[in-house]
């Protein structure tokens, strides 16, 4: 019981990491500023490219509402134990979109986003500790 | 709802929308325009430039830039509003970077620009193609439309063809981008502001832009 509500707590966090890191990536693209590229060469590259919006949204904005949701989802559980599912069907979304994104980086672009690089290892560590999180045996 | 759940919504909501507002200000950070950096081996202005504005302002822009990315249409703009905000003191220095390996059309693009300039239409040319960006970028044809954009400037479509792909556009275009690629750029728009680089030029307002002009032009 104990170790599932820590289990929580470190899923909500995460939710909270991705949340702020697509938020600053959404800020930055309506800003239209470049953020310092430091750590990996080439996050310019990703974040001017044909890939970075899509349907005119940049791509920080879905990441946002897709954490927003996870951080909802993970209240609602903490209220009534009955969410979790939808909470584990929005992480398998988040990793597959996540495999795409890398896919795209590393064999179309040719160039890595370390901030995209982060909220695609938040969303495999998400998906990692809920994947054995089974709402029903609480 | 029992208490404590009110107290976790509220404060998640709080943590949430705080957090997200100091963000919005963090990043909103003024650009530190001190300080600038002059850059030693910036290769000088040459016969091999194409130039824009009085030859002999004060104040050279020296710009690396791509057109097919989103970032230098937008510079184009502010570009050519400073250019006749300071007609006689801002000249513009354009250098190719095409970014070919995550722009479908950047070389082609450049070709384009480049075999314009060849019949004297470099900026002309350059004008269409940053300001139609969106109709050509993800066009497979693109070099129809740029064959349109000749047309329109009543250039020598013949010429136009056979320059657009000839050996010496595509020597010029590729010792550009080694050239731009040998100074360290890795980025696009990069500029230079009488040799001295801009550290990040998209998160400049315009006014920035014409502070720092003004100021450089005190400076001479």
């Amino acid at each position: 019981m104990k170790k599932m509500k820590l289990k929580k707590i470190v899923l909500f966090l995460l939710s909270l990491a991705g949340f702020f890191d697509s938020s600053y990536l959404a800020i930055i693209d309506y800003k239209h500023i470049l953020p310092p590229c430091s750590l990996i060469k080439g996050c310019d590259l990703v974040l001017t490219s044909r890939f970075a919006r899509i349907l005119g949204l940049p791509m920080g904005v879905y990441g946002a509402l897709f954490f927003l949701a996870l951080i909802f989802i993970l209240l609602l559980e903490n209220q009534q134990n009955k969410f979790f599912k939808y909470f584990k069907f929005l992480t398998l979304i988040g990793v597959v979109i996540s495999i795409i994104l890398i896919y795209i980086q590393a064999f179309v672009l040719h160039a890595f986003c370390q901030y995209c690089l982060l909220i695609e290892a938040i969303v495999f560590t998400i998906f990692i500790l809920s994947y054995p999180f089974n709402s029903s045996s609480r | 709802m029992k208490t404590k759940e009110i107290v976790i919504w509220f404060a998640v909501i709080v943590a949430l929308v705080g957090g997200f507002w100091f963000l919005i200000n963090a990043v909103n950070a003024p650009p530190s325009p001190s300080a600038p950096v002059e850059i030693k081996n910036l290769p000088p202005v040459s016969a091999n430039d194409f130039i824009r504005g009085n030859p002999s302002a004060k104040v050279t822009l020296i710009e690396y830039a791509d057109f097919q990315c989103p970032a230098c249409a937008t510079m184009h703009a502010t570009i050519k509003k400073l250019q006749a905000d300071f007609r006689n003191d801002l000249k513009l220095v354009y250098r190719f970077f095409p970014l070919i390996n995550i722009h479908q059309n950047s070389l082609i693009s450049t070709q384009a620009v480049y075999a314009a300039g060849l019949q004297g239409k470099f900026w002309e040319m350059s004008d269409l193609v940053y300001e139609n960006q969106d109709s050509w970028s993800d066009n497979a044809q693109a070099k129809n439309i740029f064959v349109d954009y000749a047309k329109e400037l009543g250039l020598d479509l013949n010429k136009f063809n056979s320059d657009i792909n000839s050996d010496s556009t595509n020597k010029f275009v590729t010792d550009a981008e080694n050239s731009a690629l040998n100074l360290g750029i890795n980025s696009t728009p990069t500029l230079f502001l009488n040799r001295k680089i801009i550290q990040d030029p998209t998160s400049y307002s315009y006014e920035d832009f014409k502070k720092l002009i003004q100021d450089e032009i005190k400076a001479q």
